[in-house]
């Protein structure tokens, strides 16, 4: 009950990553790879009676008996835990050293948790000043990475990039590597100073896409003596470019009817009425009428017809016509879709030969430092 | 130039006109139109005016702004007077156009018909030549209506005499599919020559209606 209250409290979540790990990765000192395989055999069951000490410390913290908080903390900080649970025996021990005032043990102590989990501090907002300020003295006088962090991001090779953030404590330089598949490269380098970060664009030295497959990202600051290391994992993804469809119109374009039927109109009478008249006229005009005028006959009949035929064109329904706007527009319409589609052609071209990339965390892991 | 010179001469240039003109043209028409035709002739006077029918067949060919168009026509004529000297008579009308496009839907026509008559001096044998406009339009795309009219600058007659105020107009009309493969025709034209014989008046007018099928290839 109270450990749980205390890690709410608090808003520590567990680790899972060996304590004994995290102190080869913390110092570069601890022993080999043998020592590590016998003591591992034996580490299950210890580590169970180990983490009993952190919730009884922390529970004697709760109860305000802070002398057995502080002796369970230490016991647990002696004993091996997973990383986790030893930040968690810190934070009891520095709460209780800060409770007891004694400042600079407290501080030493949130020293070492800021090394554990330098992403995890103390709530202004459920804490006491006294203990914030204690933490960021402590914080102050150490040089670590934190909240190194990038967003799940795809973007065409060579056309992007993944934003890669982090916050350093103390002003320091950086030196960002990519690390994996057999590739070692230097990604960026920078002097930062608080929130800093690099836009990474996922290329080798080449230019071309980094190969797909799972890479760490290394984050070493450096002031002086003192470095630090951060590191993330992250998965890199190829798949192909999608192209683009060819267009058969134009968004906000259609094409308009080549032919439209007009009003109907008397103009096929009008001219069969006006070419019959003149030419009949002009016969009978021309005719001598001592010759005779058989020749009438034959030529009213044809004028006859005329006048039937431009009536019944009249009176019949219009044919349709082009309209010679509409065939410019549409033939406009046509050339641009044509254009158009030239462009998608090489721009499609283009992109059967690029790779889309999808740059993905997969964990953000723990810290190392040479103090 | 007797008037079977002039019809010769007209044929023979004619042929070669449509000849040289078919194999050089790239958008080309070629129409043949068979057709009865109805003819009216008058000399004279009233009592010389002979009509009767014939069939003819009209071969055009067209290609951009150039056209040319072959006529014949064999009929026979007879008159209701038998007090004539010669009932009958039997005709053979030649015609040849050569047509310029000088606007849309206008032409310039120049042209020769040769008329001939049997028997001999039934009435005359006539040569002509015409110089004109012609025009055609579509009533829609089912029929097309065309006019024409031409001064006769030229004409001889077998009997001697000469030409004075010579015209004709025509008028034609054609109905058919829009593909314009086959029409039917209509079409009449008239022609009027005042003909002198040594300062006396012997006019002459002619009819020539057709019925036809008009065929394009």
């Amino acid at each position: 009950m109270g450990g749980a209250v205390l890690s709410g409290v608090l808003d520590f979540p567990a680790h899972d990553v060996p304590f004994l790990e995290a102190r080869m990765h913390l110092r570069a000192l601890v022993a080999g790879s043998l020592s590590l395989f016998a003591l591992s055999a034996l580490s299950a069951p210890l580590r169970a009676q180990d983490s009993t000490l952190v919730a009884r410390a922390e529970s004697a913290y709760v109860a305000l008996d802070f002398s057995e908080a502080l002796a369970l903390a230490r016991r647990a900080t002696t004993s091996r835990l997973a990383q986790g649970q030893m930040a968690r025996a810190y934070e009891v021990l520095a709460f209780s050293y800060a409770a007891l005032d004694s400042t600079r043990q407290a501080v030493e102590a949130f020293r070492e948790l800021i090394f554990l989990a330098p992403d995890r501090e103390p709530s202004v907002e459920r804490v006491s000043p006294r203990i914030t300020s204690l933490y960021a003295s402590a914080l102050g006088q150490v040089l670590v990475v934190r909240g190194l962090d990038l967003d799940s991001s795809s973007f065409v090779g060579g056309q992007g990039a993944v934003p890669v953030r982090f916050a350093i404590s103390r002003p320091a330089s950086v030196l960002a590597r990519l690390v994996g598949g057999g590739l070692d490269i230097v990604v960026d380098s920078q002097l930062a100073a608080g929130s800093s970060g690099f836009r990474w664009e996922a290329l080798q030295r080449d230019g071309t896409p980094v190969p797909a497959g799972r890479y760490r990202i290394l984050l070493t600051a450096r002031e002086g003596a003192s470095e630090f290391t951060a590191e993330t994992t992250i998965d890199v993804r190829h798949a192909p470019v999608d192209t683009l469809p060819h267009l058969t119109s134009l968004p906000g374009y259609t094409n308009l009817p080549r032919t439209e039927v007009p009003p109907r109109d008397w103009k096929p009478f009008g001219l069969s009425a006006l070419y019959t008249g003149l030419t009949t006229g002009a016969a009978f005009a021309l005719s001598n009428g001592d010759l005779g005028n058989k020749w009438s006959t034959p030529a009213l009949a044809v004028s006859l017809t005329s006048l039937t035929t431009g009536l019944v064109m009249a009176l019949r329904k219009p044919d349709e016509r082009e309209v010679p706007a509409n065939i410019r527009y549409n033939d406009l319409l046509a050339t641009q879709i044509a254009q158009r589609n030239v462009q998608l052609a090489a721009e499609n071209a283009t992109r059967r030969r690029q790779t889309a990339l999808t740059i993905m965390p997969v964990e953000t892991a723990g810290a190392g430092a040479d103090r | 130039m007797s008037p079977r010179t002039l019809r010769s001469t007209a044929l023979t240039t004619g042929l070669a006109i449509l000849m040289a003109v078919a194999t050089t043209a790239d958008a080309q028409q070629f129409l043949l139109t068979p057709s009865l035709a109805s003819l009216t002739h008058s000399e004279i006077g009233e009592d010389l005016e002979f009509s009767g029918v014939g069939g003819g067949l009209v071969a055009s060919y067209r290609t951009g702004r150039f056209g040319v168009a072959g006529e014949g026509i064999l009929g026979s004529l007879a008159s209701g007077d038998q007090a004539v000297t010669a009932s009958s008579y039997r005709v053979a009308l030649f015609d040849l156009r050569a047509t310029y496009r000088v606007l849309p839907g206008l032409d310039a026509v120049l042209g020769a018909q040769s008329r001939s008559i049997s028997p001999e001096f039934a009435a005359q044998d006539v040569g002509l030549i015409r110089i004109g406009l012609a025009t055609e339009t579509a009533l829609s795309r089912l029929a097309d209506i065309g006019v024409r009219g031409a001064w006769l600058p030229y004409a001889d007659f077998n009997g001697g005499g000469e030409a004075g105020f010579g015209f004709e107009v025509g008028l034609g009309v054609s109905v058919g599919p829009a593909d314009g493969r086959y029409r039917a025709l209509m079409s009449y034209d008239f022609q009027r020559i005042d003909r002198t014989v040594n300062g006396a008046d012997v006019p002459m007018q002619m009819m020539v209606a057709r019925l036809g099928l008009q065929v394009g290839f």
